[in-house]
């Protein structure tokens, strides 16, 4: 029973982080923005929990938990408005200014775990372990399970019933669905939308950071994200952008992660089938959207 | 050799990949698809380049890294444009599929050993005369030879970009002019196809080391011609010459381009005719005059 609760338990674990980011993909997408960052986001988001933590907690004690991830989101949010900004004011292209920040990101996670946030001995390259106190409480104890899970769950219900029920998020479908539209005939700020909506998307992203942090690591390290940005667009999209679904496709994906490695381990099955079991979802997922959207075009001509 | 020497020679080498990734992406956005995926044809490339070249020979395994990208480029070609699926996540699938892929097959071909394998790699083959200039001699003139075919290439592809209709055509497909959205796709497979044919000739000899592929071989499904108004209506030549003297499709010369092969084309249902082509030329002029542009501006 044990070992079996520890599976499940990792799974929801390793989904902790995938349906996070994968929330901000979907709000970015539904918003018409392609936030490809959310990979960066997510690191930077690392950075800022793991810096306002190891500075803080002697002063803050238990509450430095709130405050950290508070950080999180505003760097996160602050990593996101680079591209956002660049695209309302010059019309980059969202896709390649997030993809380029994501690489900053990972460089500059190199660059301090070597340099001003090293662990003291310097021997290491990552930073000192988050106390105790700084550490999200665990949910079912004996296990891994923490208090991000239920954060993740909660933000997935509070995104869905945001984009059904309220104002804001019917603008946000409209900005997304046709920007053209949104404007002329519902009077909607488009581009103020879609910055926003890009803002918020990077602060769930570094949401998703700092619990991987203060949640399961403790630490900061390179390859802190074994690619949970990019896996989150994979989340996102087989859930047909649906925040409620994302839950579910979140859980699948953090299993078949924990499944692939626990294969290698007991049968020497490669892990890396994993990601191609992820691919081969996501573009027989494009391909039954696209057929269908085509045969709504053809039914509509 | 000076340490600056030394680095810019080694700048030049590890230039040589990235410009031929480059290269091949170039020529797709400019036929309006932006393929994300690739760095998995690059890794896709490199492995199958691997493999080719355990047998010894480099050049077998340049084109077993081109065969190997031909492969991944021609999955991206058609779940984009044959099945119209999203370029960008369908770029991003692709790029995780050649890594897992890739890591997999290694592991079952290689096993999982720590030590990494070699094979044979290219020697640096010096120019003669041109490697004793000062400074830069040897940084460009001192490199494996498939950086030679680089700097061959580059030329090639900006004049076949800018002095052929089949460049004029993949240009014309690449702008997305605001006005006529519902045409984007079907210009986008017409510029695909140029871009294969361009690249059928060029591949045979041998086409991307571990570069960017994009094409897929065959695929003849128009031969897109350009005609221009002025004094130049005397074979493809003279109004390959004519249009490919303007920079773009602004200019008046070029008012009317189209694809007299589109009945073929339209019984495939994929391509549009030449009321497309000549939408878009009058678009890029709508848009000129500030209507259109002030329109895309209030939506970005």
């Amino acid at each position: 029973m044990g070992a079996e609760l520890a599976l499940v338990t990792d799974a929801l674990v390793r989904a902790t982080p995938l349906m996070i980011a994968g929330l901000a993909v979907a709000l970015a997408f539904r918003g018409g923005v392609f936030n490809i960052g959310a990979e960066g986001q997510l690191l930077v988001g690392a950075i800022a929990a793991t810096a306002v933590t190891l500075a803080g907690h002697s002063i803050l004690g238990r509450g430095v938990v709130f405050v950290a991830l508070g950080a999180a989101a505003v760097a996160g949010g602050f990593w996101a408005a680079i591209a956002a900004e660049l695209r309302r004011r010059f019309h980059v292209l969202e896709i390649i200014s997030t993809i380029m920040l994501n690489f900053i990101a990972i460089h500059l996670v190199s660059f301090l775990v070597r340099g001003p946030l090293q662990e003291p001995t310097h021997i290491y390259p990552q930073t000192e372990s988050l106390p105790a106190v700084a550490r999200l409480p665990i949910l079912i104890p004996g296990s891994r399970l923490h208090l991000g899970f239920a954060v993740g769950v909660l933000t997935a219900v509070a995104l869905s019933w945001m984009f059904r029920r309220t104002a804001i998020g019917f603008r946000v479908r409209a900005t997304g669905a046709s920007p053209l539209a949104a404007f002329t005939a519902g009077r909607i700020d488009v581009s103020r939308n879609s910055f926003l909506v890009f803002l918020c998307s990077g602060a769930l992203a570094g949401i998703a950071g700092g619990i991987e942090v203060t949640g399961v690591t403790f630490a900061l390290y390179e390859n802190l994200s074994p690619g949970y940005g990019y896996t989150a667009i994979a989340v996102a999209l087989i859930a047909g952008l649906n925040p409620l679904g994302i839950i579910a496709s979140g859980i699948f994906f953090g299993a078949l992660e924990t499944g692939a490695s626990a294969l290698q381990r007991e049968f020497a099955v490669p892990s890396s089938l994993a990601s191609v079991v992820e691919a081969a979802l996501i573009i027989a997922v494009l391909t039954l959207t696209a057929a269908r959207n085509r045969r709504v075009l053809e039914r509509a001509s | 050799v000076s340490a600056f020497e030394a680095f810019l020679e080694g700048a030049v080498r590890t230039a040589t990949p990235l410009a031929f990734a480059a290269l091949g992406e170039t020529v797709v956005e400019r036929s309006g698809v932006i393929n994300i995926g690739l760095e998995g044809a690059i890794i896709a490339g490199a492995f199958g380049g691997f493999v080719a070249a355990g047998s010894g020979s480099i050049w077998l395994g340049m084109v077993g890294s081109a065969i190997a990208g031909i492969l991944v480029a021609a999955a991206f070609a058609i779940i984009t444009i044959r099945i119209r699926a999203d370029q960008i996540i369908t770029g991003t699938a692709i790029s995780l599929i050649c890594l897992g892929f890739t890591a997999m097959l290694y592991q079952q071909i290689y096993g999982a050993t720590g030590a990494a394998l070699s094979i044979p790699t290219m020697a640096a083959t010096e120019v003669p005369l041109l490697v004793s200039i000062p400074l830069f001699g040897r940084a460009l003139f001192a490199q494996p030879a498939i950086t030679y075919v680089l700097y061959l290439i580059i030329p090639v592809v900006w004049w076949w970009m800018y002095h052929t209709h089949a460049g004029l055509a993949v240009r014309a497909t690449g702008e997305d002019p605001c006005c006529d959205r519902g045409w984007n796709s079907c210009a986008t497979y017409s510029g695909l196809v140029c871009a294969f044919r361009w690249c059928n000739g060029w591949n045979r000899r041998w086409c991307a080391c571990d570069c960017a592929g994009w094409f897929i071989c065959g695929g003849d499904v128009s031969r897109p011609r350009i005609h221009c108004h002025r004094d130049c209506r005397s074979g493809p030549m003279a109004s390959t010459r004519c249009c490919g003297s303007c920079t773009d499709l602004r200019c008046s010369e070029c008012s009317s381009i189209f694809l007299p092969g589109s009945r073929l084309a339209r019984s495939i249902s994929v391509i549009p005719c030449a009321a497309v082509r000549a939408d878009i030329v009058r678009s890029r002029r709508y848009r000129r005059k500030g209507s259109c542009a002030s329109e895309s501006r209030t939506l970005a």
